[in-house]
């Protein structure tokens, strides 16, 4: 699983640099982001480089969206591609996950928010 | 962006198989056959490209996980047939009958981690079916060719 992480001041951007995220690495993906994220509060995904998110990918990223918030984080995302979009807007995700176009909207949220 | 008239190719009836097994790690292979496939199809949309290879991923899934180990055992057969006004896929398999009334509709104001894939593959498609036939089940997507569409 390709994750690179970043940090931004307090804020900790996880580049997601896979295809894909189908219930072929779905699981591989949630435990490896679950391991990047401990003790991180202020987070950002970038899925510029996610081509395609089926259910199970989605269903990962519902958990770790779960498990931050549930302790105490933010988890934001941004660099969707039209397709997955799409699937976002199709099951009504994109009211429930923070959703950006850039980075820096992503991280300037966290400054509005201070 | 080239814009192009729909050609009279697509007229022509097309037909293409594979049998894989029921491995998810598949998926993105079989995947990758299909998008090249679609992509032959002249002047389909590309977001149609993108609905369809999300439901025929949703579908080979469900059977994958869902079926029992018939499906390890002797895979799934995998069809696409191109008329006209449609494009056809069926999964063709053994396993656990499917009984589409009792899985429930996903509730879309409460997140969960799964029960989303029929949702998705009922709302990207314009017809599903869910078949029992004398060799064996099958599931129908079929999605129509829109008229006079261009890329």
């Amino acid at each position: 699983m390709n994750l690179e992480q970043e940090s931004a001041g307090d804020n900790t951007l996880i580049h997601i640099n896979e295809d894909y995220l189908d219930a072929s690495n779905a699981a591989a993906f949630k435990n490896a982001l679950q391991g990047e994220l401990s003790g991180k509060k202020r987070i950002v995904l970038d899925l510029q480089h996610v081509n395609f998110i089926d259910s199970s990918g989605l269903g990962a990223l519902i958990s770790i969206l779960k498990r931050v918030t549930g302790d105490g984080g933010e988890l934001k995302l941004y660099g969707m591609t039209r397709e997955v979009r799409a699937l976002f807007e199709l099951v009504r995700m994109h009211r429930i996950f923070e959703v950006y176009n850039s980075r820096d909207e992503a991280l300037s949220s966290f400054r509005r928010a201070a | 962006m080239t814009r192009r008239r729909r050609t009279s190719a697509k007229a022509t009836i097309h037909h293409w198989e594979r049998h894989i097994c029921g491995d998810l790690r598949d998926l993105p292979g079989v995947r990758q056959e299909v998008d090249d496939l679609l992509h032959g199809i002249p002047d389909l949309h590309d977001a149609t490209i993108a609905e369809i290879l999300l439901a025929v991923t949703e579908a080979l899934t469900n059977v994958m996980r869902h079926a029992a180990h018939d499906v390890a055992t002797d895979g799934i057969h995998l069809t696409l047939d191109r008329t006209p006004h449609q494009l056809r896929v069926v999964l063709s398999y053994h396993g656990m009958p499917f009984d589409r009334a009792s899985i429930p509709e996903p509730d879309l104001d409460t997140p969960r981690e799964r029960g989303y894939g029929l949702y998705i593959i009922e709302h990207l498609m314009d017809e599903v079916a869910y078949r029992t036939t004398a060799s064996g089940l099958e599931v129908i997507l079929v999605k129509m060719l829109p008229e006079g569409g261009e890329k």
